[in-house]
């Protein structure tokens, strides 16, 4: 019986010894794997970013809650008398378009598509200011049946740095970051404002004492930075007053530095280690 | 002490609560099969994951407490005392070997890089040294027959056993009312997980023993009747 016993230990004993590496990497694996090139363009003259939060939609369905974020970017890439290319970008998802133009005293009549063969995509016709560097008009989707059928909107052109050294306003020290199952609010809490995690390398003592919801935030406004357009509704709808966010890619991952991979394996360690313990039977 | 039936239910539901938790212990424990040093835990220890005695050292630590939990337990019955006496050598022998050997030297090694800072890293290492010393202890009373003292300092010695249980619930009772940052509320486990168990039972075993008059053959004493 004893033998059997000590049998037991010394196999599992064996086992314990016998791991070595595995799948750390996998996942940083995929995500590179998912990577699309850089997208940098030309943000010189009416080339670049048009953005704004007063968008107008009309939609042809009250209840969608893709509604509660109103951040459209359209990019021109390339604009003359004759055609137009450029890419809008709403709710985290983007799509190129092309189109003709009319030109009139500095003022660009655009009408121009997306491709047809998603059928959440839509027809632009737009004025652009060359002077004022401004776009006003509307967008209106193939379907007529789809939860929003148009958009109107005034966009103003915004030129879009990367700064590793901003971060978020005072006020997100106190934000409500969304609400529990059971109805109580997470706030955010002032580590959000301090903590950057695009300009230093946080070490595990830095985030260990975190709250999720804070990691998350901290983690997020790395993309943030980089002008991410997130799919996620909390993101879009915390972002949405930031002066200094304007979404311009729906993949930031090329751009990332080295110092922002590292936070965001280290952060996202924590985050998870905190969604499966902190408030169970763990440790 | 009578024998009485709602003592037998009492007990019975001690029982039950402490399968459920020693449950809940062992999905714990599966997290990390197949061994996976980049699960659970360990997702945030990656820093010492690399150290060749650290990840040796966990994995002891997790799956021979569960030996020392199931085995721990038995030895408190006085049918399994008596009557099964092979058994409570036995499981006595699981618990003291898993404990002596593996869960408390593993709990000192894991202890050294404990989460929380110096704090919680002193008591974990110290808890690792009462456990495997009390243990140590009981066994040296048994040796020289004194079964009061086998009896006492075991008492002790699963009182800390149980701190992977009580630190656990703690902290969920702690993080349900208060909503504490994580590592606050880990130093505060690390020191109330254990200290707690040994002030009870030592109550416990002053009330019981030293309170009255001690008759060293007084075998029949026992924990539970």
């Amino acid at each position: 019986m004893k033998k059997i016993i000590f049998y037991i230990f010394v196999v599992i004993f064996f086992i314990a010894c016998n791991n070595k590496k595995n799948n750390t990497e996998t996942e940083n694996q995929q995500e590179i794997d998912a990577e699309i090139t850089t997208n940098t363009i030309n943000q010189d003259g009416v080339y670049g970013y048009y953005f704004a939060d007063n968008t107008i939609r009309i939609p042809s369905q009250s209840e969608d809650e893709d509604l509660d974020s109103k951040n459209l970017t359209i990019a021109i890439y390339e604009i003359n008398d004759k055609m137009v290319a450029g890419q809008r970008i709403i709710n985290g998802s983007a799509s190129d378009f092309v189109g003709t133009v009319t030109k009139e005293n500095g003022i660009y009549l655009v009408e121009a598509d997306e491709p047809k063969s998603d059928n959440k995509n839509g027809r632009f016709l737009f004025y652009l200011n060359e002077k004022e560097r401004t776009i006003k008009g509307e967008w209106v989707a193939y379907d007529a049946n789809s939860n929003v059928k148009k958009i109107l909107f005034e966009l103003k052109k915004e030129k879009f740095t990367y700064n590793k050294d901003i971060n978020l306003d005072e006020y997100f020290g106190f934000t409500t970051l969304g609400y529990s199952s059971d109805g109580t609010a997470e706030m955010a809490t002032e580590s959000v404002i301090y903590i950057n995690a695009s300009n230093v390398l946080l070490e595990a003592n830095d985030v260990s004492n975190l709250y999720k919801g804070d990691l998350e935030l901290i983690r997020n406004t790395i993309f943030a930075r980089h002008g991410f357009a997130f799919q996620s509704r909390k993101m879009r709808f915390l972002l949405e007053g930031v002066n200094w966010y304007v979404p311009i890619s729906t993949d930031v991952y090329a751009k990332l530095t080295a110092i922002e991979k590292k936070n965001i394996d280290l952060i996202k360690r924590y985050e998870e280690y905190a969604e499966r313990n902190y408030q169970f039977f763990a440790r | 002490m009578k024998s009485t039936p709602l003592r037998n239910i009492f007990y019975g539901l001690i029982l039950l609560l402490y399968l459920f938790f020693c449950w809940q212990m062992t999905t714990i424990m599966l997290q990390y099969i197949p061994i996976n040093t980049d699960a659970a835990f360990l997702r945030i220890k990656q820093e010492y994951i690399n150290l060749p005695h650290y990840p040796i050292a966990f994995f002891i630590h997790v799956f021979s407490s569960i030996f020392v939990l199931f085995a721990g337990f038995t030895q408190f019955s006085k049918i399994i005392r008596q009557k099964h006496f092979w058994l409570h050598k036995y499981s006595g022998w699981i618990y003291v070997t898993a404990t002596v050997f593996l869960a408390a030297p593993s709990g000192f090694i894991i202890g050294i890089y404990a989460n929380g800072g110096i704090l919680s890293q002193v008591a974990f290492c110290l808890l690792a040294i009462l456990w495997f010393g009390f243990t140590v202890i009981s066994m040296l009373k048994l040796r020289r027959k004194d079964i009061i003292g086998h009896q006492q300092w075991m008492l002790r010695s699963f009182a800390l056993a149980l701190s992977a249980i009580t630190l656990r619930a703690w902290k969920y009772a702690l993080v349900a009312i208060f909503h504490p940052r994580p590592m606050d509320v880990y130093q505060l486990v690390a020191w109330l997980g254990w200290v707690l168990n040994l002030v009870i039972i030592e109550v416990y075993i002053y009330k019981r023993w030293t309170g009255r008059q001690t008759e060293s053959s007084n075998i029949k004493n026992t924990f539970l009747k």
